[in-house]
C-alpha cells in the first residue's frame, strides 16, 4: 500500500474543517489530518515542524479568513524549499474573478473549489494530478 | 457653506472703481481689490476666490485674457466681465474662452451690480452643493459596493458551512431515517443560495466593465449544463455547437445568461410529458452568435411573456416553487451590457423557446 497522504486543512470556519475532515476520513482518502483555524497557526507549525517527513503532501486552504488570507499564506509558504512537496487546494465560498486568476498564476495550486465542499470534485482533482490512485 | 462669508476679487486698472467697490460691497462680502491682473494673480497665489469680477479693458492683459488663465486653477469660481462698449464680439469670446458666467455693462448703476453679483454668488453655491452631492454618493456608492461584497460573502459561508454538514449527515447510515429531512433542509438551503448567488451576479452585472475572452462554445455550454442540470435529473440535454472561427466575448456574462436560461428550461418542465427535453443550439459567427435554448416545458401564458423580464416577476405555478423571480432580468440586464438582445416564443404546455444574439468583439 502507497504511503497515507498527511493533510493540512486551513479554514477560519470549525463546522467547515470538520465536515472536510469527515468526509476525508469518510471516503478513506487519508487518516493522517491536521485542522488549523487559522493560517497564522498553520504557518508557525509548519516552522516548527521544518522536516519533509512531516510535511504535509496536500493542503486544502480557504481564502477569506481574517488577518492572514488564504494568497497571504502562500505568500508566506514560499520561502519553504519543503512547499515543492505539497500540492494546494484553494477553497471559497464566493468564486471571484480575481481570485479564479490569481490561482491559474500559481504554480503550487492544483485547483480552486467552491463550497460547500464536494468530496467528489477533491478526488477527482486528486487522481487527475497523480496524488490519488 | 452658509458661514462662510464669499470671497469676490474685482480687477480694474482704474483705482476710484475700486475704491467705490470696496465700499459698496465691503459688508456683504469680503472684498478682494487688484489694478492689474498680475496683482491679481498674486492675490489668487494664496487666497482662492468664490467670484471674481474683472473690467475688460485694461493695459497689458485684458479682462478675458485674464479670466481664462483662472479657469484651470479655480474651476469653481464664477467669472463676470464687465466691459465698456456693447461689444458682443467681446462677450462672444468672454463667454467661450473666459468662461465667463454673467457680465454688465458700463457705465453701471449700482443696485443692477449688486443683483447680478448675488446672482453669482448663487450660481457659486450651486455649483459647490452640487460637487458636495456628487461626493457624497460616491462615497454611498463605494460602501454599497463593499457592503454587497461583503454581505455576498458572509451571508454564504455559513449557509455552505450548514450545507457541508448536511451532505456529510447524508453520508451517514446510522441517519437513515432522516434522509427525507435532509433532502427538505438541502433544498431549502439550495433555494437560499440561489437568491444570493442572484444577488451577487446583479451586482456584478450592474458594477463591472466587461472583460474580453476567447469563447469555445462546446466547452462554455457543457460547462454550464454540468453545473445546472442536477436540478432535474430526468430531463435530456441536446447540445449542438457550430463555431468555425474565434468568437471573443464577455465569459463572465455570458455564463450567467446561459445558466439562467439553461436552468430554467430544466426547472420549468411539464410533469406530464412523457419525455423532458432541453435543445441548446449555438451559431457563432464572424459577427455574431446566435443561441437557441428550448424546451418542451410548461410555456408561458401569452399575457405574461411581456413580463418575464421584469425584476421579481413570477407566474403562479402549483408543481414548482424554484423561481426567484430574479433570473431573467438578470439576463436581460447582462445582455443590455455586452450589447445583445433576447427574444422569446412560448405556447402553452408545448413548450418556450428563447434567442438571443451577441455580438462578436474580436476586431
Amino acid at each position: 500500500m502507497a504511503k497515507t497522504l498527511s493533510i493540512m486543512l486551513i479554514d477560519d470556519n470549525p463546522t467547515d474543517l470538520f465536515v472536510h475532515e469527515r468526509f476525508i476520513v469518510h471516503r478513506k482518502i487519508s487518516h493522517d489530518i491536521q485542522k488549523f483555524l487559522s493560517a497564522e497557526d498553520a504557518l508557525f507549525y509548519l516552522h516548527e515542524h521544518p522536516g519533509t517527513e512531516t510535511w504535509p503532501d496536500l493542503i486544502l486552504l480557504d481564502i477569506q479568513m481574517p488577518v492572514m488570507n488564504g494568497f497571504d499564506f502562500l505568500m508566506h509558504c514560499e520561502k519553504f524549499s519543503q512547499m515543492n512537496k505539497s500540492s494546494i487546494i484553494m477553497l471559497s465560498s464566493s468564486l471571484d474573478y480575481g481570485d479564479i486568476n490569481r490561482v491559474k498564476a500559481n504554480p503550487h495550486v492544483l485547483a480552486l473549489m467552491e463550497k460547500p465542499f464536494d468530496i467528489d470534485e477533491l478526488i477527482a482533482v486528486l487522481e487527475v494530478n497523480g496524488i490519488l490512485q | 457653506m452658509d458661514e462662510q462669508r464669499i470671497r469676490v476679487l474685482y480687477v480694474d486698472d482704474e483705482e476710484n472703481n475700486l475704491l467705490a467697490f470696496r465700499a459698496y460691497f465691503r459688508k456683504k462680502y469680503e472684498v478682494y481689490t487688484a489694478i492689474s491682473a498680475s496683482e491679481a494673480f498674486r492675490l489668487l497665489e494664496s487666497i482662492e476666490m468664490h467670484v471674481i469680477v474683472s473690467d475688460q479693458r485694461m493695459p497689458i492683459t485684458s479682462g478675458v485674457e485674464f479670466l481664462e488663465t483662472t479657469i484651470a486653477r479655480y474651476p469653481d469660481t464664477i467669472r463676470l466681465l464687465i466691459t465698456g462698449q456693447s461689444d458682443i464680439e467681446t462677450v462672444i469670446e468672454a463667454i467661450n474662452r473666459g468662461q465667463v458666467s454673467k457680465y454688465l455693462q458700463k457705465p453701471w448703476d449700482w443696485e443692477k451690480f449688486s443683483l447680478i453679483l448675488e446672482n453669482c454668488t448663487d450660481l457659486y453655491k450651486a455649483k459647490i452643493t452640487l460637487k458636495e452631492k456628487n461626493a457624497q454618493l460616491q462615497k454611498t456608492n463605494d460602501e454599497l459596493n463593499r457592503f454587497v461584497y461583503s454581505a455576498s460573502h458572509d451571508l454564504r459561508s455559513p449557509l455552505m458551512s450548514v450545507l457541508g454538514m448536511v451532505q456529510l449527515a447524508k453520508t451517514d447510515e446510522a441517519m437513515d431515517v432522516a434522509q427525507e429531512y435532509f433532502e427538505i433542509i438541502e433544498s431549502n438551503i439550495l433555494k437560499l443560495d440561489m437568491y444570493i448567488k442572484n444577488i451577487i451576479d446583479y451586482y456584478r452585472n450592474s458594477r463591472s466593465m466587461e472583460i474580453l475572452d476567447n469563447i469555445d462554445f462546446n466547452y462554455l455550454a457543457n460547462d454550464v449544463i454540468a453545473a445546472v442540470k442536477d436540478q432535474n435529473q430526468d430531463v435530456q440535454i441536446e447540445i449542438e455547437t457550430e463555431q468555425d472561427e474565434e468568437f471573443v466575448g464577455d465569459i463572465f456574462r455570458l455564463r450567467i445568461i446561459l445558466s439562467n436560461l439553461i436552468s430554467n428550461a430544466i426547472k420549468y418542465q411539464n410533469p406530464q410529458a412523457s419525455i423532458h427535453k432541453v435543445t441548446v443550439s449555438i451559431k457563432s459567427g464572424p459577427k455574431f452568435a446566435t443561441i437557441s435554448i428550448a424546451d418542451n416545458g410548461i410555456g408561458i401564458l401569452n399575457e405574461h411573456i411581456e413580463n418575464v423580464f421584469k425584476m421579481f416577476f413570477r407566474t403562479y405555478n402549483a408543481t414548482n416553487t424554484q423561481g426567484t423571480g430574479i433570473g431573467l432580468y438578470i439576463v436581460k440586464e447582462a445582455l443590455e451590457k455586452i450589447g445583445g438582445n433576447i427574444s422569446v416564443v412560448s405556447t402553452p404546455l408545448e413548450g418556450t423557446s428563447f434567442k438571443i444574439v451577441i455580438p462578436n468583439k474580436k476586431s
